[in-house]
């Protein structure tokens, strides 16, 4: 590695006789990728106003293709992939070749980088209308898309510490920290959670199950939001934040600190999206713990970066940049505040599958990485293309019209998730519930949900203001790659890496974890003394270390920012750290919980494509399938779910919201006439329902020839079919549909056996119950409302 | 308590150990960063600062 002399900012010549070397950056890639993201942004929001629209007037369902079950899917993908997925790689091939004082070691790579993405949203828009889904929330693409996410990923980072390893500045910056802490963590995560049996080309089943699926599947949702919302938009903020307020970050010993205890924690979080579930209670208490403890990290981040403008708030007057930072920072503060206070398990009855979650969700996604999108782009832009803005007024203009729509959204979110939240627990003085019909829970929020579509418009009505106003900017400028003079010495590293790994804070670190780590397997005699050792050996070492030190000897952390290979292996296992120990428990431990004998049995041939169908339609979207241990849930819904109750399902369908309501005990509730009904025209059955119509589910066919292959997928990931019951699958999922075809038949209502309509009433009337005898038949009351 | 929790499996102590390995790796950064001088790090936090915006065309 060579190395820049401390010089090379006011250069009067070469000290240690380097050589003077002219870098030219790569910014046609940071260009590329603003404009990606500036189009896919505006996409993003188009698709998220259609579905707002959807729920508060059902009829925009007017198409099965992009009814709100399936463009859910492609608003979220394309607001976090292909709008904060473009923003990232922006900033991060624009500030990494600044930080590293080279250009991007290969260009070939980065425009294979960049198509690739690009391929890949392009898959994700095509695939998600016509129903191709995993069913996993922002994992919904299928395996073959996974596949090409991973090969464009890795080649991104060979390209990034390729970069790494020719820079010509030693020291790791620490906005480059937070771009490495991504760059493996999301690798692991995609590949982790994406683990699936492939049945066809646009088919597969998750690999895990029930609970470990719904802990695997949120430790990845939680730390997509980390890790790729969250972290480089981090490493963003320190390096453009002081640029705009052209001083540098409040303290860079507080950034040591945020990131080394935000990447250890964050990863940990994951399961308080489950809380007050049937997942194991040890592994809930773990996500609350280590929610909590994210307080501090989080705003310890978002001080520093508030605080890097002091003495520099009256530039905020006249500086859009500077406005949109201030904001976005602020957004980030009050959203990582409210994190951990809705992983509170008393918070979280309340808040869980309600709009508050919706209205939490977006105070991060258009406040914290819209504004600080936005900030970034008035800031490099301009400057990309060699010019100035071309309005101010302009982006202050997308800056009121941005706050006043995120504030009209999050309030609605807000009054309608605690007006849901509350009615759905109201009891009476008797005890009853006092809004038995789910749907009087939504018709009370409807208003709010016209407010959301507004507050959301008035947003993307500013955004593009903010496309104009870059487009005219990059019109009346030229485009123009930024340089730099280093003077590049031969320098041997300041360190060997054993120094590093071996060093003394290491060593200390590692003893002190071994003896706190004993405690566990000792008994409490043994575990005091243990403890009271540790403590005193760590006190003792930690003033024996400070004392020891030699006066202008780098210090170890120095050390290791000049060793980027060992700085990226560090992080590693901080961040794995916590998955390991999480996961692997789970995974392991939960399945012997399962084997009770109420719990689930492997579904029926119809049952499974009526599964299939539920989940290609994005049902799990706004039905939940998990009872919680509440009496307000059990009088509406029924038995609490029990970690048995899903074992086999492949994915876990426990779902996040309830625009509807929980589905986890709908077997057997109504007769098959009423879902009949309820599909083809919900308002018949549901007056006020706000549920897509899915009756062009009547006319289309189940392909019962692929049932088999079905069936041995999911007896390859652990279900326990029989080789009987697979080569029977078909023949026995034909029978199934003409018993339904049947008893619909008899109420008057002619449907063919092999549509998908049945497979689904099948699905539905499976749901939370084991096969029964033959004789049992389903109720035939007629249940109207509920 | 912890007993039952281990009967569980042995493996419940991971989260115990990294959760301790966390707490040891915390205190010593805490007190390795600020016990040193903030102008220590005043040249890695101007890096961002330096003036690398020449032209190219």
């Amino acid at each position: 590695m060579s190395a820049i002399s401390e010089a090379h900012a006011a250069p009067s010549g070469p000290p240690y006789g380097g050589k003077a070397t002219t870098i030219v950056y790569n910014d046609q890639i940071a260009r590329w990728f603003v404009a990606a993201s500036v189009v896919f942004g505006i996409v993003a929001m188009l698709a998220g106003a259609g579905a707002a629209l959807q729920l508060a007037f059902w009829p925009a369902n007017f198409d099965h293709r992009i009814a709100f079950g399936r463009l859910r899917p492609l608003h979220t993908n394309a607001a976090i992939f292909a709008f904060v997925g473009n923003m990232i790689f922006a900033g991060i091939y624009h500030s990494t070749q600044r930080l590293l004082k080279t250009r991007v070691a290969s260009d070939l790579l980065a425009k294979i980088h960049f198509w690739g993405w690009q391929a890949i949203i392009v898959a994700a828009a095509v695939s998600l209308p016509l129903g191709y889904t995993q069913g996993k929330e922002y994992a919904e693409l299928e395996w073959p898309i996974d596949i090409a996410i991973a090969v464009v990923w890795v080649i991104f980072a060979v390209n990034f510490f390729w970069t790494l390893a020719k820079r010509n500045e030693k020291h790791l910056y620490v906005a480059l920290w937070f771009y490495i802490a991504t760059i493996v963590t999301v690798a692991v995560l995609h590949i982790v959670n994406s683990l699936a049996i492939p049945v066809s080309a646009m088919k597969s089943y998750s690999l895990f199950g029930g609970a470990q699926d719904g802990l695997v599947q949120w430790w990845y949702g939680h730390n997509a939001v980390a890790f790729f919302l969250t972290t480089p938009v981090l490493g963003i903020m320190y390096y453009y934040l002081p640029k705009a307020a052209e001083r540098p970050v409040y303290s860079y010993r507080l950034s040591l600190i945020h990131f080394w205890a935000l990447i250890f924690v964050y990863i940990w979080a994951g399961p308080h999206h489950l809380l007050n579930t049937a997942l194991p209670d040890w592994a809930q208490t773990l996500g609350v713990i280590f929610s909590i403890m994210l307080w501090a990290p989080s705003w310890g981040g978002m001080l520093n970066g508030l605080l890097t403008l002091r003495g520099a708030w009256a530039k905020l007057r006249v500086d859009p940049v500077l406005k949109f930072f201030a904001a976005g920072v602020t957004f980030y503060g009050m959203a990582t505040f409210e994190g951990p206070l809705l992983s509170i398990k008393g918070v979280s009855s309340l808040a869980h599958y309600t709009d508050w979650i919706i209205g939490h969700v977006h105070g991060g996604a258009l406040g914290w990485n819209g504004f600080m999108a936005a900030g970034m782009f008035y800031w490099m832009v301009p400057r990309l293309y060699g010019t100035t803005l071309f309005s101010k007024k302009l982006a202050d203009l997308h800056f009121y019209l941005g706050t006043i729509g995120i504030l009209l959204y999050m309030g609605a979110m807000y009054v309608s998730g605690f007006t849901q939240g509350l009615m759905w627990r109201a009891l009476n003085p008797d005890g009853t519930l006092m809004y038995p019909t789910f749907v009087e829970t939504l018709l009370a929020v409807a208003p709010m949900y016209w407010m959301r579509l507004v507050g959301g418009l008035l947003y993307l009505v500013g955004f593009l203001v903010m496309a104009y106003n870059l487009a005219r900017t990059a019109r009346a400028g030229k485009a123009v790659d930024g340089t730099v003079e280093v003077y590049v010495v031969a320098e041997a590293p300041e360190s060997h890496w054993t120094e590093v790994v071996f060093g003394r804070p290491v060593v200390f670190v590692a003893f002190i974890g071994a003896m706190l780590g004993s405690l566990a397997v000792l008994n409490d005699l043994a575990s005091v003394f243990i403890a009271s050792s540790a403590v005193f050996i760590a006190v003792v070492g930690a003033v024996l270390l400070q004392v020891s030190k030699v006066d202008g000897a780098p210090s170890w952390h120095r050390l290791l920012e000049g060793r980027a290979l060992v700085f990226t292996a560090f992080t590693t296992i901080a961040v794995l750290v916590g998955g390991v120990a999480e996961l692997i428990p789970a995974i392991i431990v939960a399945p012997a919980a399962q084997t009770n004998a109420t719990a689930q049995q492997p579904y029926k041939p119809l049952e499974l494509e009526g599964r299939d169908i539920y989940v290609r339609e994005g049902c799990y979207l706004c039905h939940s399938q998990m009872i919680r241990p509440f009496r307000w849930e059990t009088m509406r819904y029924g038995d609490v779910s029990a970690i048995g109750d899903s074992r086999y399902d492949h994915p876990f369908q426990w779902g996040s919201k309830r625009t509807g309501p929980d589905l986890a005990r709908e077997g057997g509730k109504y007769p098959n006439l009423w879902h009949y009904k309820h599909l083809g025209d919900p308002r018949s059955v549901t007056q006020g329902s706000n549920m897509p119509p899915y009756a062009f589910l009547e006319t289309s066919e189940v392909d019962f020839t692929k049932t088999i292959e079905k069936l041995r997928a999911m007896r390859t990931i652990g279900v326990p079919y029989t080789s009987e019951q697979i080569g029977a699958a078909s023949e026995n999922a034909r029978a199934q549909a003409n018993e339904i075809a049947d008893d619909l038949r008899g109420a008057g209502v002619a449907v063919r056996a092999t549509t998908e309509m049945v497979a689904l009433i099948a699905y539905l009337q499976r749901i939370g119950r084991n096969p029964k005898p033959a004789t049992e038949a389903v109720p035939s009351v007629a249940a109207t409302v509920r | 308590m912890y007993a039952q929790l281990f009967t569980q499996s042995p493996l419940l102590v991971l989260p115990l150990v990294a959760l301790a390995l966390f707490g040891a790796v915390f205190f010593t950064v805490v007190v390795r960063v600020f016990a040193r001088r903030a102008q220590t790090y005043d040249a890695a936090a101007s890096l961002p600062l330096e003036n690398d915006e020449a032209r190219h065309v």
